[in-house]
């Protein structure tokens, strides 16, 4: 396939519509004129050669379609067609245009910033060096309900857990806001 | 009246198109004249076809196309083999020619 030529043959076409469709007129017109020709050379009275000839080359708009059809600019110019079309229907309904648009930004947005909350806690992984040999431990009461550790727990697992390299302990953390109209609680761990 | 198939074999049309055109520039008339009278009337190349096949393989680089005057002074677009249009012709007929006598051979086939 040569790239070059198709580039700038559908080009060509692109910028000169109108004597691309003239050229396939034409060339349809002349493959016309030889067909009657041809059935006049074969003794046919002129006007029936002329209608043997339309017979056999069918449709003259169809014919004439087909070969225009062919090509990737026909793509390019239907699209833009579309285009055209869309922005025009919207234009004409500025109310439907916008509540269209806001519908879409909302559900964007919300989408958006819901993904960018949950990315860095779902799917992430902690911002640790092999973070996937990170352990949470936990104590559990006699029931198996699962309870914090004492900090003497924790001071007793460093000093003799030679699994681990190195361990931290969480402190939970229960401000209270204070303040008109109500207070109001958190929670965290520092 | 005849009810015999006149169409041409699917993916033939560019090979004889090529093959045609191998002998001598012609415009898009005098191909499917040609073809015709070649097979005996066994194919008509429709005119749709023909036109948009001619611009597929002149966008392909096989053909040159360019607007002269006829012998009865009539415009028309004259066609030409292009250098990589005849080794694409060889190309098609090599593997047509395989093609068939693959067909053959089953056709014959016994047993």
């Amino acid at each position: 396939m040569s790239f070059w030529r198709q580039l700038t043959h559908g080009i060509h076409a692109l910028t000169h519509r109108s004597a691309a469709d003239r050229e396939v007129d034409d060339e349809v017109q002349h493959f016309l004129e030889q067909a009657t020709a041809a059935h006049v050379a074969r003794g046919l009275p002129p006007e029936e050669a002329r209608r043997a000839a339309r017979l056999e080359v069918g449709s003259i708009p169809g014919v004439r379609e087909q070969v225009r059809d062919y090509g990737w600019e026909n793509l390019v110019e239907s699209v833009i067609a579309d285009l055209r079309y869309a922005t025009r229907r919207l234009a004409a309904e500025p109310g439907f245009t916008a509540v269209t648009v806001l519908t879409l930004a909302l559900g964007i947005g919300a989408s958006t910033a819901i993904f960018s909350a949950e990315n860095p806690i779902l799917f992430q992984s902690l911002p640790y060096p092999r973070a996937d040999r990170i352990m949470t431990i936990w104590d559990h009461g006699s029931d198996r309900s699962r309870a914090q550790v004492t900090f003497g727990t924790y001071r007793e697992l460093r000093e003799r857990a030679h699994s681990f390299e190195a361990s931290a302990v969480l402190k939970p953390w229960q401000p209270t806001l204070t303040g008109r109209p109500s207070p109001s609680g958190s929670t965290g761990s520092g | 009246m005849d009810e015999s198939n006149t169409d041409v074999i699917q993916g033939t049309l560019d090979m004889l198109i090529l093959k045609t055109l191998s002998l001598q520039p012609m415009h898009g008339f005098g191909i499917a004249r040609r073809i015709e009278q070649v097979s005996r009337g066994t194919f008509k190349v429709n005119p749709g076809s023909l036109l948009t096949a001619l611009k597929r393989l002149e966008r392909a680089g096989w053909l040159d196309a360019e607007w002269r005057d006829t012998e009865n002074s009539r415009r028309a677009k004259f066609y030409s083999l292009t250098r990589a249009g005849r080794r694409q012709l060889e190309l098609e007929t090599a593997d047509w020619s395989r093609r068939v006598s693959a067909i053959a051979r089953l056709l014959q086939a016994e047993g």
